[in-house]
């Protein structure tokens, strides 16, 4: 964000023109930036990803039900969304490395306290509620502070961003897997505690809230071009930002796209093994198809928000929309081991490119102001459409014996995410370029 | 057109916002309903069955007696399902 008031070149989202005398990629503090959210973001969610590997042995230490412990699973999710906006706010407020402390320290408290559980509440109250807000902490202002850094260039910033998120889920089950093993749940939970706190420590010391802060410009910046980013955002300019963007619906209708987008692939992270499963594929070889997924949504997860700051964004998430929910409707003639991997490869590009092109488009509708808030925003509709999804497949599998309502929703979800970005505003100028010089909002974008 | 709906608001929030909301919103109650009142049933039958027999061995040409209902206590998320699903 400029301190001084927007010039006509602040109108419109910027270029991906190169820069650093004429090449497009260089060396930059940036990169390093990126690579420690992408770490913190994988320690951050490891034990959410390899929630499965933890149900049986709290089970049989506990007796405790598959529902009962699968519901700290649901709250962690609920929480996690309802925690997101003011996560954002937060990291506004008082920058993202502190942000990032705060997280940490909950994440930490939240893994000990686990493995001391005795109660199922305990349980809810350290894996739901604790783990929960520090994950939304570790999800929400990480990606806006990425975002501080690149004035180009941001759609290779947000898709190695990104694709740290398919690679999260395809390693941290098996590493827990064999820390359960050997040491036990509990014992898992405290060395994993322990680990993180090392790593994330040195990741925090590591990270900088601004590129000012080691005396750079942010990724990108041409020759001539003076552009000072505030780490910390004061209150009266955070609320103007802020009454002025709820003015907007891209502001509404991006949540609601993330929450449709959410829904069109929760049903299938959630129970694509229970339809193997019942299709007579054995467990081991059902949770392979699921990683072969992971796997596969890697490339699209990097590939996204290149191609959107590229060739345009409303486009290209337009058709991953499309390729998500098309490619579910295979799965009502899918019975054959080869063709659920068929299928984990074609929907894995369609899934994996769902959420990447959210941070380009907070960029080219909002430039450089205040990210946290709006995609705070985003990322409670995401998460209340994963909790959604997550619930309708059992819900309808309990009532009707099978699952093909929940892949009907599945596919209206993102069908009807597609019809919704394309009826969203173009990218070719900011939405409100003036948001600091007014300061009565006025209605409508 | 896009640019016609996307001008649409209502108190406020734009017309897409509201539809995925009101939907969804729907969806959730109607399926909670449908949830609680299929487990309420399945609740009924199996003490039916537990107390009576079954129903095929029950009912014969003829037999006119009614059985008597019996009451299914009802766990508190069932009873708000069923209070605001108005389908169920």
């Amino acid at each position: 964000m400029s301190d001084s008031p927007p010039t006509d070149s602040d109108r419109t989202p910027p270029s991906d023109a190169p820069s650093k005398g004429g090449s497009t990629f260089y060396w930059h503090y940036a990169w390093v930036i990126v690579a420690i959210a992408a770490i913190m973001q994988m320690v951050g969610a490891s034990i959410r990803m390899a929630f499965g590997v933890f149900i049986e042995p709290l089970s049989q230490t506990f007796q405790w039900d598959q529902g009962d412990i699968t519901l700290a699973y649901g709250i962690n999710s609920v929480v996690s969304a309802i925690a997101s906006p003011a996560a954002g706010w937060v990291g506004d407020r008082i920058g993202v490395r502190k942000a990032m402390a705060i997280g940490a320290l909950m994440f930490i408290a939240g893994m000990a306290i686990t493995g001391v559980i005795q109660e199922l509440w305990q349980f809810y109250v350290a894996f739901g509620v604790i783990l929960g807000t520090a994950q939304a902490i570790f999800l929400v202002p990480l990606l806006p502070g990425v975002m501080r850094w690149y004035r180009r260039q941001l759609g290779w910033g947000m898709g190695i961003l990104m694709a740290s998120w398919g690679v999260g889920p395809a390693i941290a089950a098996p590493i827990m897997g064999l820390m359960i093993v050997h040491l036990g749940w509990q014992g898992t939970f405290w060395v994993t505690a322990a680990g993180s706190a090392v790593i994330m420590a040195i990741l925090i010391y590591l990270y900088k809230d601004s590129p000012a802060d080691i005396g750079v410009e942010p990724y990108g910046t041409l020759p001539g071009e003076s552009f000072k980013i505030e780490i910390v955002i004061d209150k009266v300019k955070a609320s103007n930002f802020a009454s002025h963007m709820k003015k907007t619906s891209a502001y509404y209708n991006m949540s609601s796209i993330h929450f449709l987008g959410c829904v069109g692939h929760a049903v299938i992270l959630v129970y694509l093994i229970p339809i193997a499963v019942q299709e007579g594929i054995d467990l081991v070889a059902a949770a392979t198809i699921l990683a072969v997924m992971a796997a596969v949504s890697v490339p699209s997860r990097f590939a996204v928000p290149v191609l959107a700051e590229k060739v345009g964004v409303r486009a290209i998430m337009a058709i991953f929309y499309f390729l998500q929910g098309v490619t579910v409707i295979l799965l009502f003639w899918t019975h054959e081991h080869w063709m659920f991997y068929l299928f984990a490869v074609v929907f894995g590009v369609g899934y994996g490119g769902e959420s990447g092109g959210f941070p380009i488009l907070n960029r080219k509708y909002y430039g450089h102001a205040p990210q946290g808030s709006p995609y705070g925003f985003q990322m409670l509709g995401a998460g209340l459409g994963m909790a959604l999804g997550g619930w309708i497949g059992g819900v309808i599998f309990d009532i009707t014996n099978g699952y093909g309502w929940a892949l009907v929703i599945s596919v209206v979800a993102s069908i009807a995410g597609m019809v919704s970005i394309m009826l969203l505003e173009p990218t070719d100028e900011l939405i409100i370029p003036d948001w600091e010089l007014d300061a009565s909002p006025s209605i409508g974008h | 057109m896009a640019v016609q709906l996307r001008g649409i608001t209502v108190l406020g929030l734009p017309i897409q916002f509201l539809a995925v909301a009101i939907v969804n919103a729907a969806l959730f109650v109607y399926l909670s309903g449908w949830a609680a009142l299929a487990r309420v049933e399945a609740r009924s039958d199996s003490y039916h069955a537990a107390a009576f027999g079954e129903p095929a061995l029950r009912s014969r040409p003829g037999d006119d007696t009614v059985v008597a209902g019996i009451d299914t206590e009802e766990q508190p998320w069932e009873r708000v399902a069923l209070f605001v699903c108005p389908l169920h």
